[in-house]
């Protein structure tokens, strides 16, 4: 009976004595209690007995993807009681699957329909689990865009948890209900909304809140919500009300850094701890602080440092057996103080660059930036020039507060990216001063709050091609230019123009006329626009990566500007803009 | 050509060759320093427009010497110097 495998995987936790009334979970305000959960665990373990599974690392393996916090839960333990390793899925898009060729549960599953399992009776076979085998795949969703997977063991699993019940466990009380604004299915979801309070048999409420109102409309009691700086950002600007007699116990937020303000502001907002979680996929919680106190490690933790390269190693009792021998070695920088507890975090080893022999810190250009009144946040991505030995340049990518919109609407974009370049010049070594900035409303996050690289870079793929002047010639009455240009395959007009054939749009060939006219003739569009255009001719492609020559003639007089582009002397296109006589 | 058009081509190719995003050349005082203050340039750029004066105008320079921060001191200084010892 799959109550056999409950019992040896809450072995110590309160969760083993639970009666058939205890109640595992509140699903649309109704309570689900411990008699249909462990009924509707031997459901899924029937449907699952029939699946044919596919042997990873020599061990049964399923895929889950199920929206459900209810049914994920029940899907995840009766596939661990038949001893299966779960790979935890973040979505389950056509190309997930694709790239997983495993059985997928959850959504999918012709059995997923709860309704039915609460219908049918208890089967009866007993499998108990051996809890050190793996038992999770989890996929970190990383900051470089690969998925890579990390295992863990059910052993791993209920030991992150008592650490966190030894830490907190103190400020709640046996009906506090979890509630989580943040995915399940990660590690930090997973440990801190589903296993933490199913192991010490405290109830979770089935529905993410999704929107700072979502709290308006909770019932009476009391709670602990597992959150992030995104949620909290979002919860402190709407200030929603709180529903009557709601008690809120304790707040945790992890995921990405909570600025001291918002920690503060929501804990006042709560009138609740809120507690800021260090942790990764692969170590799971290491460290906690309370507002911007030194960070503490959490029961059973150690800390040191990795003198080479000031990297943190974590030793703790949630690492495999394997690695807890010589700890895991983070990609964190820090600083530790003498006990080897209280720790500094100084940005991702990954976040380093070197600019011209100096070595870079992305992160604290970052920290520098939202000190500013200017920006409310921003991240900095490397990019590399497109010409050949170019060097590496930073682009910024910022949100501005409302102070920085007034102020950028006053200088302009270009003063105003040398404003905030001036602003970090006592901060910042002159070579790691941002080149490129992008303005956003929003920056690409996934929903755990991280900025995706991929997401970021594209925000700075150029419009413009890189261009040398090879020779410009001015007198009073007519103007020449001619310009070698290099169209990067990254340049944005390529992107969809066509998908399986980019080229240079006609479009942009005349806007970028216009453009290098007005860099060397110092053309003023803004009080002479184009009004027409005569002898249009696009008579050969210009493709990724070629180098066009663009001839530009600009005669005052008749405020006309020719443009032809050619390749090795090949002509592609021409023209004449006819600009309003002033 | 005159001083004036000559300027405004120096700073022209003082944006092509750095690549300088969203800055066209009534962004650039003609007096105001490059480096530091005013456009903000740094000691990467300053090799850069060297490669570039070389390429473009014939022109050698040495760095990091005190000439070298003279002719960088403005767009107008390099003008100047680029009137005075151009050799293309």
């Amino acid at each position: 009976m799959s109550e056999a495998f409950l019992r040896d995987f809450a072995r110590y936790c309160p969760l083993a004595n639970a009666t058939d009334r205890h109640v595992v979970i509140y699903r649309n305000g109704h309570p689900v209690f411990h008699a249909d959960f462990r009924r509707d665990i031997a459901l899924a373990r029937q449907a699952l007995a029939g699946l044919e599974t596919v042997l990873l690392a020599d061990r049964p393996t399923v895929a889950l993807y199920e929206p459900d916090v209810y049914a994920f839960t029940v899907w995840l333990l009766a596939a661990w009681s038949l001893g299966m390793m779960v790979a935890l899925m973040g979505d389950d898009l056509p190309a997930t699957r694709k790239a997983l060729a495993l059985p997928w549960i959850g959504r999918e599953h012709p059995a997923n329909a709860i309704s039915n399992w609460h219908a049918a009776t208890r089967t009866s076979r007993v499998l108990r689990v051996n809890s050190v085998h793996p038992g999770l795949t989890l996929f970190t969703s990383g900051s470089t865009g690969k998925p890579t997977p990390v295992e863990k063991t059910l052993a791993q699993a209920r030991a992150e948890s008592q650490m966190l019940e030894a830490a907190f466990g103190a400020l709640l009380t046996p009906d506090t209900r979890y509630v989580s604004s943040v995915p399940h299915p990660h590690m930090y979801g997973l440990t801190f909304f589903i296993l933490w309070p199913l192991l010490f048999a405290r109830p979770c409420v089935a529905e993410r809140l999704c929107y700072p109102e979502d709290l308006e409309r909770l019932p009476a009691a009391d709670y602990l919500f597992v959150t992030s700086p995104t949620f909290l950002k979002h919860l402190t600007d709407a200030s929603p009300g709180l529903a009557p007699h709601t008690r809120w116990r304790l707040a945790i937020s992890a995921g990405s850094p909570l600025a001291a303000e918002i920690a503060a502001s929501s804990a006042t907002f709560l009138q609740a701890p809120l507690i800021e979680i260090y942790g990764s996929t692969e170590t799971g919680a290491a460290a906690y602080r309370r507002g911007t106190a030194p960070w503490q490690p959490l029961p059973g933790v150690r800390f040191s440092l990795e003198a080479a390269t000031s990297r943190l190693r974590i030793h703790s009792p949630a690492l495999s057996v394997a690695e807890r021998e010589s700890g895991f070695l983070s990609g964190d920088l820090v600083r530790l103080d003498e006990q080897g507890g209280g720790l500094e975090l100084l940005g991702r080893a990954d976040r380093l660059v070197k600019i011209g022999e100096k070595r870079i810190s992305l992160t604290q250009i970052e920290q520098e930036l939202v000190r500013l009144p200017e920006i409310d946040n921003a991240r900095i991505v490397p990019l590399q020039h497109e010409q050949e030995g170019g060097r590496l340049v930073l682009g910024a990518a910022a949100i501005l507060t409302p102070v920085g919109e007034a102020r950028k609407r006053n200088l302009g974009k270009a003063r105003f990216d040398r404003f905030l370049r001036a602003a970090l010049r006592d901060q910042i070594e002159a070579v790691a001063l941002p080149r490129r900035w992008r303005y956003v409303t929003t920056l690409p996050t996934n929903d755990m709050g991280k900025s995706t690289h991929d997401g970021l870079g594209r925000l700075f793929a150029p419009a413009l091609p890189h261009a040398f002047c090879l020779a410009q010639e001015q007198d009073a009455s007519i103007g020449r230019a001619r310009l070698q240009l290099r169209c990067a395959p990254n340049l944005v007009w390529f992107d969809g123009h066509f998908p399986d054939l980019p080229v240079l749009p006609g479009v942009v060939q005349i806007d970028w006329a216009a453009h290098f006219a007005r860099l060397h003739f110092g053309l003023d569009l803004q009080s002479a626009p184009i009004t027409r255009m005569s002898g249009l001719k696009f008579q050969h492609l210009i493709r990724p990566n070629d180098a066009p020559c663009l001839d530009l003639i600009w005669r005052p007089g008749k405020q006309e500007l020719e443009f032809a582009y050619t390749l090795a002397e090949i002509p592609c296109s021409r023209g004449t803009l006819i600009l309003r006589k002033v | 050509m005159t001083t004036g058009t000559l300027l405004q081509e120096v700073k022209a190719f003082i944006i092509e060759t750095l690549d300088l995003e969203d800055v066209a050349p009534a962004d650039i005082d003609d007096d105001a320093p490059l480096f530091g203050e005013g456009l903000g340039l740094d000691s990467i750029d300053s090799l850069e427009l060297g490669v570039g004066l070389q390429k473009r105008y014939g022109l050698k320079i040495s760095t990091e010497s005190e000439e070298t921060r003279q002719i960088f001191a403005s767009a107008r200084a390099l003008a100047d110097f680029i009137a005075a010892h151009r050799t293309q």
